[in-house]
C-alpha cells in the first residue's frame, strides 16, 4: 500500500463527492440503514483516494479522479447489494427500480468554464448547454428576452400612448429586462458549484434517456 | 451459463470475504485486493463494501477506525468470535457441498 498523501483540487473533490452522493442516493432508495451507508461511503472514499495517491503531481485533478472512477462500478451497481442479504436466486429481491430523480447512467459532466463563457457572450442561450437541469431558467429567460422585452420596446417606440414619459419608461424597462436576463445567466453560471456540472445527468428531466 | 456463474459467485461472496479476513484484519480496499487476486471470482467493490457493512452490523465483523496516510480514516475489519464460528460453519458446508457435487459429477466413481 502507498504511504503518500493525496490532495484533490476543489473541482476534483467535488467530483468525488458527486460520485459518493450518487451511491448514497442509490443506497437510500434501497432502504439501507444510515450506519451501513456511511460505512460503505467511507470505504469507497478511502479506495478512491488511495487509488489517486500514486499519481504524480501536487494535486489530483478532475481528470485523475475521472480515470479512477472509470475503474469503479457505477453507483447503480450498489442497488443490488443495498439492504438485500444474499440468498437463493428464487427468493432474492429484485434491484430497486431507478426513481425519476435517479440517473440510470453515469453522469455526463459539463464544463463550468464553457457555461460561464456561453453566458457572457450569449446570455440566456447558455442554459441550453445545461438544458437537462436548466430548462426552467431557459424558458423564463427566453420569454422575457424574446417576447416581453420586445413587446415593451415596440409599445414604447412605435405606439402613441399619449405621454412621452410612459413611452420612454417602457423602452427603458425593455432594455433593463434584457440586461437583467443576461446578468442572471452569468451569475447563475458563476455561482453554480463545479460538482453540479460534474454530476450533470445523462438522462432527461423526466427520465427520458438520451443517446450515449 | 452467465446467469448461473453470476449466482454462484454471489452466493460465495460472504464466504470469500470472511475467508479473506481469516489471516488478519484489513481495511476495505485491502480486502477487495485480496479477493481480486483470486481468478474467476470477479468480485468488485459494489459487492464487497455492502457485505462488509452488513456483516459488521450483524456482529460477525468488528470495525476499528484508524488514520490513513492517503486520505480519510480507514475502517479496519476483523473477525469476531461469532465471525470465526460462521466462517467455520460455512467452510465445513462448502467442503461437504463441493465433495458431494464432485462425487455426483464423477458418476460415483472414486
Amino acid at each position: 500500500m502507498t504511504s503518500e498523501s493525496v490532495n484533490p483540487s476543489p473541482d476534483a473533490r467535488d467530483r468525488v463527492d458527486a460520485y459518493l452522493d450518487a451511491i448514497e442516493r442509490v443506497l437510500v432508495a434501497a432502504d439501507m440503514p444510515r450506519a451501513e451507508r456511511k460505512g460503505i461511503a467511507d470505504d469507497v472514499e478511502a479506495q478512491i483516494l488511495e487509488m489517486l495517491a500514486p499519481r504524480p503531481g501536487a494535486d489530483a485533478t478532475v481528470e485523475d479522479v475521472e480515470a479512477v472512477l472509470a475503474h469503479l462500478d457505477p453507483p447503480e451497481a450498489y442497488a443490488e447489494a443495498g439492504g438485500v442479504p444474499p440468498g437463493p436466486p428464487a427468493t432474492a429481491s429484485p434491484a430497486a427500480p431507478p426513481s425519476r430523480s435517479e440517473p440510470t447512467r453515469p453522469p455526463q459532466p459539463r464544463s463550468k468554464t464553457t457555461s460561464v463563457l456561453l453566458a457572457v457572450f450569449l446570455s440566456f442561450w447558455s442554459w441550453l448547454y445545461t438544458w437537462r437541469k436548466d430548462w426552467p431558467q431557459f424558458v423564463v429567460g427566453a420569454v422575457l428576452h424574446c417576447v416581453v422585452a420586445p413587446v415593451l420596446f415596440v409599445l414604447g417606440a412605435f405606439v402613441e400612448l399619449g405621454s412621452s414619459g410612459i413611452q420612454a419608461t417602457l423602452i427603458c424597462v425593455a432594455i433593463l429586462l434584457q440586461l437583467v436576463v443576461w446578468i442572471a445567466a452569468i451569475i447563475d453560471a458563476v455561482a453554480t458549484p463545479s460538482g453540479w456540472y460534474a454530476d450533470y445527468p445523462n438522462v432527461g428531466y423526466w427520465g427520458w434517456d438520451y443517446p450515449e | 451459463m452467465r446467469t448461473w456463474v453470476s449466482q454462484v459467485r454471489k452466493g460465495l461472496v460472504e464466504l470469500c470475504v470472511l475467508g479473506a479476513l481469516d489471516g488478519g484484519e484489513a481495511y476495505g480496499y485491502e480486502i477487495l485486493q485480496r479477493l481480486t487476486r483470486a481468478d474467476n471470482l470477479a468480485i468488485t467493490e459494489s459487492t464487497v463494501y455492502p457485505i462488509l457493512a452488513r456483516l459488521a452490523k450483524e456482529g460477525v465483523l468488528a470495525v476499528r477506525v484508524s488514520p490513513s496516510p492517503s486520505g480519510p480514516p480507514r475502517r479496519y475489519y476483523h473477525l469476531t468470535d461469532a465471525g470465526r464460528a460462521r466462517l467455520g460453519e460455512m467452510h465445513r458446508y462448502w467442503r461437504h457441498l463441493t465433495a458431494a457435487v464432485d462425487d455426483l459429477l464423477s458418476g460415483g466413481k472414486p
